[in-house]
């Protein structure tokens, strides 16, 4: 199925790896600066109170 | 290895050869930064944290679905991104390398394990790195803590392992204390480490086998290395990807409908 598939030379190998190195850097800063626009979302208060079960006693959400 | 581990090393190696150099710079380096972070943490508790304004769940709501276009986006150029690895040329591995497993020597085919696809990580553990024997590089320690049940890359006809310079023994003993049972590790023998990019530095490659033929397919390192762990992340560095129908991939891939490949962890794979 994949047997066509192009090989190349250590040197070729290694420039096709150098070019998507700076895809591959361009996407880690685009990832960073997302989670940068998460921290500044606003918040929304939880005024109501929900409860959750240990296997031990009742907890609440704070 | 890791910031933290590469300061530890080269502490041990300037004060046998007591010149420092590229070593005593690299130490420098990292204790001005943990100096630095240090003030910093002083400074956030002096300060007040600025808060984001507190608004109603309807406008928290536009605003999430505002950044949920880029939460997209940033998807869609993931998948790109790794439809750009598949297209990248395979590299033949000439050479034979050895290492050491829990049941003796074994070659890089064996580490496959049957499998199409190999993912080997290299971790440091050896005596060189901060913790030995205890524990592992702090870096390498954190990955595997992440480092999701083998089951789901299995289902996909990939294999996962960890090398390092350590003996079985000690890796034996570490896996058991660190609950990383499942995770094959081998010692490395030779210069497998120098001829893939990982002698002096954590990374992941990633190899494609014909029959007995082994190509080298991608590597990752460095930040890179932040995102391995899931199954996801690790078949999107694979020649293969995910192997499903909405893929990119070059003509001819082998491709299944996606969840239909899913299962549970604890069902027999094979």
């Amino acid at each position: 199925m994949t047997k066509q598939h192009k090989t190349g030379t250590r040197a070729e190998w290694l420039a096709a790896r150098m070019d998507l190195l700076k895809a591959e850097k361009e996407l880690t800063r685009r990832s960073d600066e997302l989670a940068q626009r998460r921290q500044e979302l606003p918040w929304v208060p939880i005024d109501k109170e929900y409860r959750f079960e240990t296997d031990e006693q009742k907890a609440c959400s704070a | 290895m890791c910031p933290l581990c590469v300061a530890n090393a080269a502490l041990l190696a300037a004060s046998a050869t007591s010149g420092g150099g590229v070593t005593a710079v690299v130490v420098n380096r990292f204790w001005k930064r943990k100096r630095k972070n240090q003030t910093n943490e002083k400074q956030m508790k002096r300060a007040e944290m600025e808060m984001p304004k507190v608004v109603s769940a309807q406008k928290w709501e536009a605003a999430r679905k505002a950044l949920l276009v880029k939460e997209k986006a940033l998807s869609h150029a993931r998948d790109a991104l790794a439809a750009e690895r598949r297209r990248m040329p395979w590299l033949a591995v000439e050479k034979e390398y050895e290492f050491d497993g829990p049941k003796g020597k074994v070659s890089l085919l064996d580490l496959f394990d049957g499998r199409r696809q190999l993912i080997v990580y290299r971790a440091f553990y050896d005596p060189d790195v901060k913790g030995w024997p205890e524990h592992a590089c702090i870096g390498c320690s954190m990955l595997a803590d992440q480092v999701a049940h083998p089951a789901h890359l299995n289902a996909r006809d990939t294999t996962l392992v960890f090398t390092s310079r350590a003996p079985q023994k000690e890796i034996k003993r570490l896996k058991g204390r660190m609950g990383w049972e499942l995770i094959p590790w081998y010692t490395l023998t030779d210069d497998f480490d120098k001829d893939f990019g990982v002698d002096e530095w954590h990374g992941t490659n990633a190899f494609i086998r014909e029959g007995d033929r082994v190509f080298r397919t991608y590597f990752i390192n460095e930040r890179g290395d932040e995102q391995m762990g899931n199954t996801w992340n690790y078949l999107d560095i694979t020649a293969l990807g995910r192997q499903e129908k909405w893929e990119d991939s070059p003509k001819g891939y082998l491709q299944t409908p996606p969840y239909e490949w899913w299962i549970w962890h604890d069902e027999d794979a094979a």
